[in-house]
């Protein structure tokens, strides 16, 4: 292998250990956030299903559409059968990580909006932790780069 | 922090009372202050229609000083009337904002406020309304 070619197998190395590092910085990063959404005081629950439905899960390229919501429909399907969401979310394209905060049940589009959103949650939490999770990528890379 | 009661007021003044806000104000009519609400008070009397609704949300710390404060404003129409007067009420409402800054008249001048990208055409069953959204980023 020539030396430009190692060159390129080392940057092709490092890009992989950054989107590791970064992938698993937000993955830790979302536990607090699944924490703080299932934890939220924005509405009641008769059944459990929306609490326990709603996750904050990293999603990579090799994650499905079906994978990514998995969690929280079944978590919504366990508590209130027949409300869980048929809704997969796409998957992210190649070389991109994305991070989603769901809702798994059919009716979370009418707690985020109805009386002007009085009983929203994924929306104002999803922006509330925005700057963790964006915290929490630049951690990974720096970690990448320290090591 | 900066009050977060004084930025909420100005916020919900530039469209209500402000000069800024006077094109809106005639497009919604008579008794427009009327129709500029905060969203609490929906669940009591629903404002003639047309009409606005603002709801607080969460203050983001992006520095030592400075915190990002977001609202919502949510314009609500009768099924019958569609669309143009809410689309009109938000081309009105962003107008209002972009003509002058808000300031906070003990501390710095709020830096930016930008009328963030609106929600699509919706419709809220319990209300039995149209609407949609628009979220008013103030950074200070």
């Amino acid at each position: 292998m020539s030396g430009f070619e190692n060159i390129l197998r080392a940057f092709e190395k490092l890009e992989q250990d950054i989107e590791e590092a970064i992938a698993d910085e937000l993955t830790i990063q979302c536990d607090d956030v699944t924490e703080q959404l299932q934890a939220t005081k924005a509405h009641g629950d008769v059944t459990g299903a929306t609490r326990a439905s709603y996750y904050a899960l990293t999603a990579t390229a090799d994650d499905d559409g079906g994978d990514i919501s998995g969690p929280a429909r079944a978590a919504a399907n366990e508590k209130n059968p027949g409300h869980a969401s048929s809704e997969t979310i796409p998957s992210p394209g190649p070389d991109a990580i994305k991070v989603v905060i769901t809702s798994g049940t059919d009716y979370q589009n009418k707690l985020e909006e109805e009386n002007a959103g009085k009983k929203a949650v994924v929306g104002p939490e999803g922006t509330r932790a925005s700057p963790e999770l964006f915290e929490a990528a630049q951690r990974g890379i720096r970690r990448v780069f320290r090591a | 922090m900066n009050d977060i009661n004084a930025i909420t007021t100005l916020v919900y003044n530039r469209p209500r009372v402000d000069a800024e806000g006077a094109a809106l104000r005639t497009a919604l009519g008579t008794g427009a202050a009327a129709r500029i609400i905060h969203a609490r008070l929906l669940g009591t009397a629903t404002p003639p229609r047309l009409f606005l609704a603002l709801r607080g949300g969460p203050t983001i710390p992006r520095e030592t000083v400075n915190q990002t404060h977001v609202f919502t404003w949510w314009i609500y129409d009768d099924p019958a009337q569609g669309y143009w007067r809410i689309n009109e009420a938000l081309r009105l409402l962003a107008q209002a904002y972009a003509a002058r800054r808000l300031s906070l008249p003990q501390a710095a001048p709020i830096s930016s406020v930008t009328l963030d990208n609106a929600g699509p055409e919706s419709e809220d069953e319990a209300l039995g309304l149209l609407f949609r959204s628009a979220s008013l980023i103030v950074y200070a």
